[in-house]
């Protein structure tokens, strides 16, 4: 068992992986093929003694906006603080986990409700309300997954309490934060702030004791927002800039069959992207290249039709997390870079593909 | 409707040069399609700063700059400017989305002067006398519509309609004001988090795009773009309609059907 990313897909875990040097220039180097991270159950194994704290004089929360393997990763961070004893760990959930959290070494656990305003998250009343918890109760640092969402979150919640934000953590030292800086190329060590957001993939899986995990009661109503949302959609796949796409279907120098191309993706609601050469060749627009000179992209999904797989195109998709091929050349490098490879002449699975959608459809 | 956009200058990584932020453009971009009865577009720093000419080009009324100390906190000038002009509108560029901690000095400024601030805007739907309707992005390409009352604070999404070009002529014809900015002692700064201290990083994944010279230039694109996953399943399909199946199968395990 391995950790799985909300999407259903494997973690990579950069601490789980090993390190073999590289011949060429001496350097350590990642195994990219290497292990993936622990589980929840596997830690918890490994988890020797349950922690009592009975009368906590401060806090450190942990806020879980949504609950996924994303956000216990921060949870790691337990052991990396050096917790004192009459410290207690409190996890602000917006749902009954409470079993989980205990393994996961939480001393306390707080449920903000967060009933009608759920699909319309707004952050400002989810920030008033974290802020009433942080002067209610005695807490001295509130840690969040480093999402888009979090960090907003987190720098509403600083705003309020005038102090300034530590984000994008990449771990902890005897020295405070370790955060990154100049475009990732120093790392900056800074004192422990108020408000905090963690990077995910950074924190190695160790072992931890367990906690209680016992309920805290917060019984007032969630603050009220100065926004009104009025609807939430996503946009259609026409619309969508390619950098956002979780599926793309992308075409190669193999498609020649361009209406089954289009229908199949139309059919699948997936983006359509191409490699320099359709692209050069007018039956894609410009906006739609994938690669060196074209655009990266990082889709969930990419499914390359007849595309060789160029070094300049691997480099524009070094960021999907699943690539499926389908090429007739086995030998062709996209084969080596994706997960599903299959072996056929992608016009005929294109056919294939829209004859298939239509019966669906039927 | 009395908007303010304030725009930074960045430096290019490689050449030193300044230019002009695309974010910060593209929150001009979206203060000049609205109806404003006054634009001050402000820049805190030198008013020297070449880099400015990218607004000045735009066709902006006037640049306002605040003139504090080449190494000075522009928090303080804006505060006190923001409590002088009292704008119903404020816009930043929206900020990297990984990163450093920037970003923060809208919610700051937002948080002094105790407005709503609202990130990710990417188009502004409807103005009224008060209110605003306006779309925010999201991640995973969702977008969502939301009325705002003025005054307010936006931080303009990277998937705003982009800055126009900027005009050589209409950067040497435009007017730029500076305000040197006195008596911002009672104007406290946020606390900055003391003893920061750099070193080089221990955390560049594998020294991407640095192996070693020796290698040529195809090697080392190949290390960077053969990252994956997990391991390569090669599947010969006897037919297409067996291709098909596979495909779909594996779109189903990862949640990308909508069957």
């Amino acid at each position: 068992m391995a950790y799985k990313h909300a999407s259903n897909r494997l973690r990579r875990d950069p601490w789980a992986v090993q390190y073999a040097v590289n011949p060429v220039s001496g350097r350590k180097r990642m195994q990219p093929s290497g292990g993936y991270a622990t589980t929840a159950d596997e830690i918890i194994e490994a988890a020797e003694y349950v922690r009592h704290v009975a009368n906590p004089s401060d806090y450190i929360a942990f806020y879980f906006p949504d609950m996924n393997e994303d956000d216990y990763q921060i949870s790691r961070l337990v052991t990396a603080l050096a917790i004192p004893d009459d410290c207690a760990l409190l996890a602000i959930t917006h749902g009954e986990q409470s079993a989980i959290l205990a393994k996961h070494g939480f001393d306390r656990h707080l449920i903000l409700p967060l009933s009608d305003v759920d699909e319309s998250f707004l952050a400002d009343s989810l920030a008033t309300a974290l802020v009433d918890l942080y002067w209610h109760y005695p807490i001295t640092h509130i840690l969040l997954p480093d999402s888009v969402k979090s960090r907003d979150l987190a720098y509403r919640v600083a705003a309020q309490c005038n102090v300034m934000p530590t984000v994008s953590v990449q771990g902890f030292s005897a020295g405070g934060a370790i955060k990154r800086s100049s475009c990732g190329t120093k790392t900056v060590s800074c004192p422990l702030s108020p408000v905090m957001t963690i990077s995910s993939d950074r924190i190695g899986a160790t072992n931890q004791s367990q906690g209680e995990a016992m309920s805290i009661d917060w019984c007032s109503d969630m603050p009220p927002s100065a926004f009104i949302a009025t609807r939430e959609f996503s946009l259609s796949v026409e619309d969508l800039p390619l950098s956002e796409a979780a599926l793309i279907f992308s075409a190669g120098d193999g498609v020649k069959d361009w209406a089954a191309f289009h229908q199949a993706a139309r059919a699948a609601n997936a983006a359509t992207a191409g490699s320099r050469v359709v692209c050069d060749a007018g039956l894609l627009e410009k906006k739609r290249q994938v690669g060196t000179s074209g655009q990266s992209v990082t889709a969930d999904v990419y499914v390359a039709f007849g595309i060789s797989g160029a070094v300049q195109h691997l480099q524009g998709i070094a960021g999907c997390a699943n690539v499926i091929a389908v090429n007739i050349d086995p030998e062709s490098p996209i084969m080596k870079r994706a997960d599903l490879g299959i072996v056929a002449d992608a016009n005929a699975v294109l056919k294939a593909m829209c004859q298939h959608s239509s019966q669906g459809e039927g | 409707m009395h908007i303010v956009v304030f725009t930074a200058v960045r430096i290019a990584a490689g050449s030193a040069r300044p230019y002009r932020s695309p974010t910060d453009a593209a929150a001009v971009e979206m203060a000049l399609s609205l109806p404003y009865s006054k634009l001050d577009v402000v820049h805190v720093g030198d008013p020297l700063n070449s880099g400015l000419n990218g607004y000045l080009g735009m066709g902006i009324p006037s640049l306002t700059v605040l003139a504090v100390d080449p190494d000075g906190d522009p928090y303080p000038a804006m505060c006190k400017w923001l409590e002088m002009t009292k704008p119903d509108l404020i816009l930043f560029g929206g900020s990297a989305r990984s990163g450093e901690g920037d970003g923060y000095l809208p919610y700051a400024i937002a948080g002094k002067m105790n407005v709503p601030i609202l990130n990710d805007t990417c188009e502004i739907l409807s103005v009224d006398a008060q209110t605003l309707i306006l779309r925010q992005a999201l991640p995973k390409a969702r977008r969502r519509d939301i009325t705002i009352t003025l005054p307010a604070v936006l931080t303009v999404s990277s998937f705003a309609k982009p800055g126009r070009q900027s005009a050589y002529g209409k950067a040497r014809k435009a007017n730029v004001h500076t305000i040197k900015m006195h008596g911002l002692a009672g104007f406290v700064p946020v606390p900055v988090l003391a003893g920061q201290q750099d070193k080089p990083s221990s955390l560049q994944i594998a020294a991407a795009g640095k192996p070693k010279s020796t290698t040529n230039a195809r090697d080392r694109l190949k290390q960077l773009s053969t990252l994956k996953t997990g391991k390569s399943k090669i599947i010969h399909a006897a037919t297409a309609d067996d291709a098909v199946n596979h495909i779909i199968e594996y779109l189903k395990q990862h949640k990308m059907t909508t069957e």
